[in-house]
């Protein structure tokens, strides 16, 4: 019933956004908005509205796709009496950011994300597999709707007088709502329930609710560089780890894996008002932790190509959008993991 | 699957907005002996050059920048230069790529120059392409043809030597 990675996302040469990654485990939220609209050193407010759609709807372990029959045959965790076989988890996301450059230098940030996700699975079973485990009877389904964890960031790039390099430092805090059931039903948090099938009345893994309950201490660093008349280059990474945790009582407690995301990538700049471009987005993420987490099956290394444009719809307006196509991943344990993920947005400076 | 189409859709709408888009053809199609793109520079108390109104001229395009150092020692060297030959038909025009929270010290360095100077904005100059590098010069002469073309110096930078080599000959030269 714990799910694992669900995503990997996360960058603009003029304005600046931090890297957005909301509560995904090792698939998902990985684009760089900031990169995706341009870093910037121009004062005044920003606000940028995003949508994301990452559907987790294949079952993977290592570097590939993986059968029902093989989760509960050989399972990720071999004390464990049964495994559980997950259908998908379809998340979207509209990520709310507002950003305040109060000079050239300096810029705060606030990301908000609205979660809206649905996950279903066939529940848990005992080995040797039966085809009977993957009947439509047994599919149990949860819908997670609400606030996800507020992000506030701040960032600092007055090092270089060409301002194309930049720190990182902020917390992820514990807003969106969190909660989970250990095997004996004790519950932690408020975590939201299967509202549909066998399972109906359980309460969803913690790793899959909007939130995490953990406070999370984030640093990073960006670069972008012009190597040529069209094109920039651009790299940024961010470290995030929880340095404290809700769901701390001995049974019931949950601590999400740190995760640290790298996007290198290419802006083809020929053009003022529309920039085509293309991210290699990167993430490993470690395994959750507490007898909440699903340890086996949270850890991984995935990498994404996003191809995409951003276009000027005004001088102060952006939209931008792309595709993400995972290139690699190596998962611990089973995961389900997306086919692609797309992100839209609109980016206005104020 | 639903959401599938409508995420398809919305990138179709993207791109189509994109295909619509007044496109700012900032390409570098720059020729030697070509006639320059035509470029105005708004200097800092609000008044229009446009190189088209430069004709019989030997125009200087001139891009730098506050924070970049190249440029701090050659706009003196410049400076002279253009104040020595302005009789002769000189005409210098400087483009800073710095933005306007940096306007005080901007208005400090033209106070120096002997030249007009203004902020260039976007980047993105329709003919001369992205001004990615700094600095960055470009000759026109008497015809407005491209005397002296920046992107392909290696060494961009005004010396009293490369000045003599490419400028003073233009000025030399009847319209």
């Amino acid at each position: 019933m714990r799910k694992l990675i669900s995503g990997i996302a996360g960058a603009l040469p003029a304005f600046l956004l931090p890297s957005l990654s909301f509560a995904c485990a090792t698939c998902g939220c990985t684009l760089s908005t900031d990169a995706a609209t341009g870093y910037s050193a121009q004062q005044g407010w920003r606000v940028n509205l995003e949508y994301v759609y990452l559907d987790q709807d294949e079952l993977r372990s290592g570097d590939g796709a993986v059968g029902a029959q093989q989760v509960i045959d050989r399972p990720a965790d071999p004390a464990a009496d049964a495994s559980e076989i997950e259908r998908d988890t379809r998340n979207r996301y509209i990520n709310l950011m507002m950003s305040w450059h109060p000079d050239a230098d300096w810029s705060f940030s606030l990301l908000a994300p609205y979660v809206r996700r649905d996950h279903t699975t066939y529940g848990s079973f005992a080995p040797p597999f039966q085809p009977d485990d993957v009947s439509p009877q047994n599919i149990s389904g949860a819908h997670v709707s609400g606030i996800g964890d507020v992000k506030l960031l701040a960032a600092y790039q007055g090092f270089l007088p060409t301002r194309n390099f930049g720190v990182i430092a902020g917390v992820k805090l514990p807003t969106g709502r969190y909660g989970g059931e250990n095997d004996d039903g004790a519950i932690a948090g408020d975590p939201v329930f299967f509202q549909s099938g066998p399972l109906r009345g359980q309460a969803l893994d913690a790793s899959l609710q909007a939130g995490t309950g953990s406070t999370d201490a984030i640093v990073g660093a960006y670069w972008y560089q012009p190597i040529s008349q069209d094109f920039d280059a651009f790299a940024n990474g961010q470290f995030q780890a929880a340095v404290s945790h809700r769901m701390d009582m001995p049974g019931v407690d949950f601590r999400p894996g740190n995760q640290i995301t790298m996007n290198i990538g290419l802006r083809y700049e020929a053009h003022a008002n529309w920039v085509p471009q293309l991210q290699l987005n990167l993430l490993r993420k470690s395994a959750d932790q507490g007898a909440l987490a699903d340890r086996a099956d949270t850890a991984g290394t995935v990498a994404y190509l996003s191809p995409g444009i951003s276009v000027s719809l005004r001088q102060n307006l952006q939209a931008y959008g792309f595709a993400q196509v995972p290139v690699y991943s190596r998962l611990e344990g089973y995961q389900l993991f997306p086919h692609w993920a797309v992100t839209l947005g609109l980016s206005v400076a104020l | 699957m639903q959401m599938s189409k409508r995420c398809a859709s919305a990138l179709l709408a993207l791109v189509l907005t994109c295909a619509g888009a007044p496109f700012a053809h900032a390409k570098n199609d720059l020729a030697l002996g070509a006639p320059a793109p035509p470029i105005a520079l708004t200097t800092l108390d609000g008044k229009r050059i446009d190189t088209r109104d430069l004709r019989g001229k030997v125009v200087i395009l001139t891009f730098w920048a506050t924070w970049c150092a190249p440029c701090r020692e050659e706009l003196p060297l410049l400076s002279r230069y253009a104040q020595q030959h302005a009789r002769a038909g000189l005409v210098v025009l400087g483009f800073s790529l710095d933005t306007q929270d940096k306007m005080e010290e901007v208005r400090a360095t033209a106070k120096r120059l002997s030249f007009p100077v203004g902020l260039l904005g976007d980047p993105h100059v329709p003919g001369y392409g992205r001004i990615w590098h700094l600095p960055v010069n470009f000759t026109i002469d008497r015809n407005g043809n491209l005397a002296d073309d920046g992107w392909r110096d290696k060494n961009p930078v005004w010396t009293r030597e490369r000045l003599e080599r490419i400028v003073t000959p233009l000025l030399n030269a009847t319209h």
